[in-house]
């Protein structure tokens, strides 16, 4: 009998929803059809119909969060009451929107709560001009692209990169090799939803190297229950001619929902603005990524899996120790894979669960990411075959002490393996790394203030058998802050400290690089990196016009650089890791927003990063950003005809010369490019076209973080962009 | 449902869509201060192309004129990548 009752339960557990609805008005009481209604925490993304109503056919987990969206209309959260009988939501129309956020997947704040310098931008795959993902995070102050043609691209983060930055997706630590600066982010847009991003010192979240930052990407969402849907998603970019296709299919019966991805790329070598191209800058890369989820009303559990598969030739290849510009390029534009080539494949899965306990939260999260780098110059053997595993284990409860105060504590460790083939050569040795991350945060929100503090405390243990080498790394981190709103204003100041251990490639490479073309030596006696950084922020917006100003100041010990000696070692410049007593790196970003009164549907947004880099002995850092002034002027068109063009939009980039440079480094002159879209959309939104022009007046630049800047290899030149995007 | 088994299909589809060629052109580089001299050698395929580009493998070739240039008999590495066609 027992097990008949519990069989019944279960049935019953499977198909008992709340059937909770609401309805979505404008200002003057009409129903808003196909506003977007974001469930958080369960990632789920449903629409009103057209008598702006919606329902929610599932159990929500206590503290949700619903977040009310529709292209002309100021984005609204609502913290969902299920003691509420029916929703009843009212959208304001959109002036003014200086910051994207709404709810946090880093901290879970609502981002009127928010005391960090957090910033979140929205990966919208159809209505993009971008060149690939890193070029799109550029549209965030202080995010720079630091590049390798056009298929090797780096994230950084008012001046720091690779093992600084940390990079999570959904939870789960990307680790693929970052410390070398031609090893790339690894994955592409697919199913990304939107990147939230830490500027500066994020050790109390992220732990150990979080030094510059952390991006913590976050997946698509899922369609709601009974829902399915398959998207197409197509793009070709002239001067690469790269085509590259997504396939998307999304679907959610009861508890239950699943995202599934597909995409293959291929890029030629890019047209330079002379109508060269450059050599063996060509590159593909295949994806494919699912996404489980299931939930209760008091459990949510999500697995997810992606394979990212990259063939990416190495530019600027020459037998010569200095070729000229022409020796690097060709008059024919070709994408058949040549050497010297690196193939990467990465592969990522995580379960993450997430239990609520009343007004507390339980979260779990496993994963497990292991990614092998080849690099060929030969056809039939790698001359590096290096494969990184790495686990996870993170945990962290939130317990709500009272209405106001919040308390987070938990723990991060990880196992890292580095692993190299024993045929081939090595630049970096086996070696095993431990880490083991243990924290806490209070959050004290109370009428317009907000508070943060936080103290953690973390252990990193490096045994490299080979040479010999263990050495265990400690250190405390902090984080306090508050924020403090006033009528239109809001004032956010934080200091954080961080630290990085080095990084094996640090400690023992010995080797040539073949792909940066540099025999690199480390040093064993380095020690730890330690940051402490001082970031204020001040927002202030009325109906027509916003900005935000977010001075920073970030102060750095030890900190390690890979410098230039006066000697040659197998054929290649010697390069000796090396530790500078002090840097401090400060600037300033702003972000501008101005929406005419009498032109409703135009918004024109200025973002500028302004920042330098300089080491206590007053010498200037090496690949420090330039100032950067972007302008965008976008208007939206309202009328929803079949099908009619919705927006136009032009981008203006000035990126300042760089003559702040480091001894040995070449300077960089300035340049303007202006991109420009057209995006034309069905009144259902099934169909969207987009029609592109980047670099429209063709100029001929050098990005001064290009690695190729040394060969004056420009970037790329006029290139067309036509995406299509198809929802069945 | 359907919807879902879609994209696997595809994505196994181009996993098995991967084309493979195992012969390629080679040649051994003659540094000069004016740069680079390529002299073609031929085409390698299979066990003969992991034979050249073996790390202690050295071709010897006969005195060689190349345009202009003359690149003396020796053994030299070989190199099967191709360059920019401006970089001869």
């Amino acid at each position: 009998m027992k097990n008949i009752i519990l069989i019944l339960f279960c049935l019953f557990s499977v198909v008992s929803f709340a059937q909770q609805k609401g309805v979505v008005t404008n200002i003057e009481k009409e129903p808003l059809a196909m506003a977007e209604v974001y469930l958080y925490p369960l990632g789920i993304l449903t629409q009103t119909d057209s008598n702006g109503e919606f329902n929610l056919n599932i159990d929500l987990p206590p503290k949700s969060v619903l977040v009310f969206s529709k292209e002309g209309y100021q984005t609204f959260s609502y913290q969902f009451d299920s003691a509420e009988p029916a929703i009843s939501i009212t959208l304001k129309e959109l002036h003014v929107e200086i910051n994207e956020i709404e709810v946090s997947a880093i901290n879970h704040q609502l981002s009127s709560n928010q005391v960090i310098a957090l910033q979140a931008l929205t990966i919208n795959n159809f209505n993009d001009n971008s060149l690939n993902l890193v070029d799109r995070l550029t549209y965030i102050p202080g995010v720079y692209e630091k590049s390798t043609g056009t298929g090797i691209n780096k994230v950084t983060v008012r001046g720091l990169s690779g093992m600084r930055l940390v990079t999570y997706l959904n939870g789960a630590r990307l680790e693929n090799q970052q410390w070398g600066g031609d090893h790339g982010l690894g994955f592409t847009d697919l199913g990304i939803g939107k990147v939230e991003l830490i500027k500066g010192p994020a050790s109390i979240m992220f732990g150990a190297d979080a030094l510059a930052g952390a991006l913590y990407f976050v997946d698509d969402s899922y369609v709601s229950s009974g829902q399915s849907e398959l998207k197409l998603i197509s793009n070709f970019e002239s001067a690469l001619m790269r085509y590259n296709n997504q396939i998307i299919s999304k679907w959610a019966k009861n508890k239950l929902r699943m995202n599934t991805y597909a995409e293959y790329g291929s890029a030629a070598d890019y047209r330079m603005p002379n109508g060269n191209y450059l050599f063996n800058s060509r590159y593909n890369n295949l994806a494919i990524k699912t996404a489980i989820g299931y939930s209760t009303s008091n459990w949510i559990i999500n697995l997810r899996y992606q394979l990212n598969s990259n063939v990416m030739g190495i530019p600027a290849h020459s037998h010569d120790a200095s070729p000229t510009l022409e020796q690097l390029t060709s008059s024919s534009q070709d994408r058949y894979e040549n050497r010297p080539t690196q193939i990467v494949n990465n592969h990522i899965i995580s379960l993450d669960n997430t239990l609520f306990f009343n007004e507390n939260t339980l979260k779990v999260g496993l994963a497990h990411s292991n990614n092998k780098l080849q690099e060929f110059e030969k056809w039939t053997r790698a001359d590096y075959d290096i494969e990184l595993s790495s686990s996870q284990l993170n945990i962290s409860y939130v317990k709500a002490l009272n209405q106001a105060l919040n308390w987070t504590f938990g723990s991060q460790s990880a196992i890292q393996n580095n692993k190299n083939n024993p045929t081939t050569s090595q630049l970096i040795p086996d070696a095993k790394t431990n880490d083991l991350g243990v924290f806490s945060n209070l959050d004290y929100v109370v009428n317009d203030w907000s508070f943060l503090f936080g103290t953690r405390f973390d252990y990193r243990k490096i045994n490299a058998e080979s040479n010999s080498f263990k050495n265990v790394f400690n250190a405390l981190s902090t984080s306090l802050g508050f924020s403090k709103t006033f009528n239109d204003h809001k004032l956010k100041f934080s200091y954080s400290s961080a630290f990085r251990t080095p990084h094996i490639s640090e400690l023992l490479s010995d080797g040539v690089h073949h792909a940066t073309k540099r025999y690199e030596v480390g040093d064993p006696n380095l020690i730890e990196e330690k940051g402490n950084q001082l970031d204020l922020t001040y927002e202030w917006s009325d109906e027509h016009l916003g900005f935000i100003v977010n001075p920073f100041y970030n102060n750095i010990d030890d900190f390690i650089i890979l410098s230039p000696q006066d000697s040659i070692i197998d054929y290649n410049p010697l390069y000796v890791y090396e530790q500078l007593d002090n840097v401090q790196l400060k600037g300033i970003e702003m972000n501008i927003h101005y929406h005419p009164h009498f032109l409703h549907q135009l918004h024109i947004e200025e973002r500028i990063s302004i920042m330098e880099g300089k080491s206590s002995e007053d010498q200037f850092l090496p690949l420090m950003p330039v100032n950067t002034f972007q302008t965008s002027i976008k208007y939206y068109f309202l009328n929803k005809n079949i099908f009619n063009c919705r927006e136009v939009s032009f981008d203006h980039i000035y990126n300042s010369s760089q003559k702040k440079v480091a001894n040995n480094e070449s300077p960089t002159d300035n340049y303007s490019i202006i991109n420009a879209s057209l995006l034309f959309g069905s009144k259902s939104n099934k169909i969207n076209l987009l029609i592109g022009v980047r670099n429209l007046l063709n100029v001929e630049y050098i990005p001064h973080l290009s690695r190729l800047k040394s060969y004056e290899i420009p970037h790329v030149g006029r290139s067309y962009n036509l995406k299509l995007c198809l929802t069945i | 449902m359907k919807k879902l088994l879609i994209v696997p299909t595809l994505a196994l589809f181009m996993f098995s869509c991967s084309d493979s060629d195992d012969c390629h052109e080679c040649h051994v580089a003659y540094m000069t201060d004016a740069g680079e001299i390529e002299v073609e050698i031929g085409e390698f395929c299979g066990t003969a192309l992991e034979e050249v580009e073996a790390p202690d493998y050295l071709h010897t070739i006969e005195e060689t004129v190349v345009v202009n240039d003359t690149v003396p008999a020796g053994s030299y590495e070989v190199h099967c990548e191709e360059h920019s066609d401006h970089d001869h």
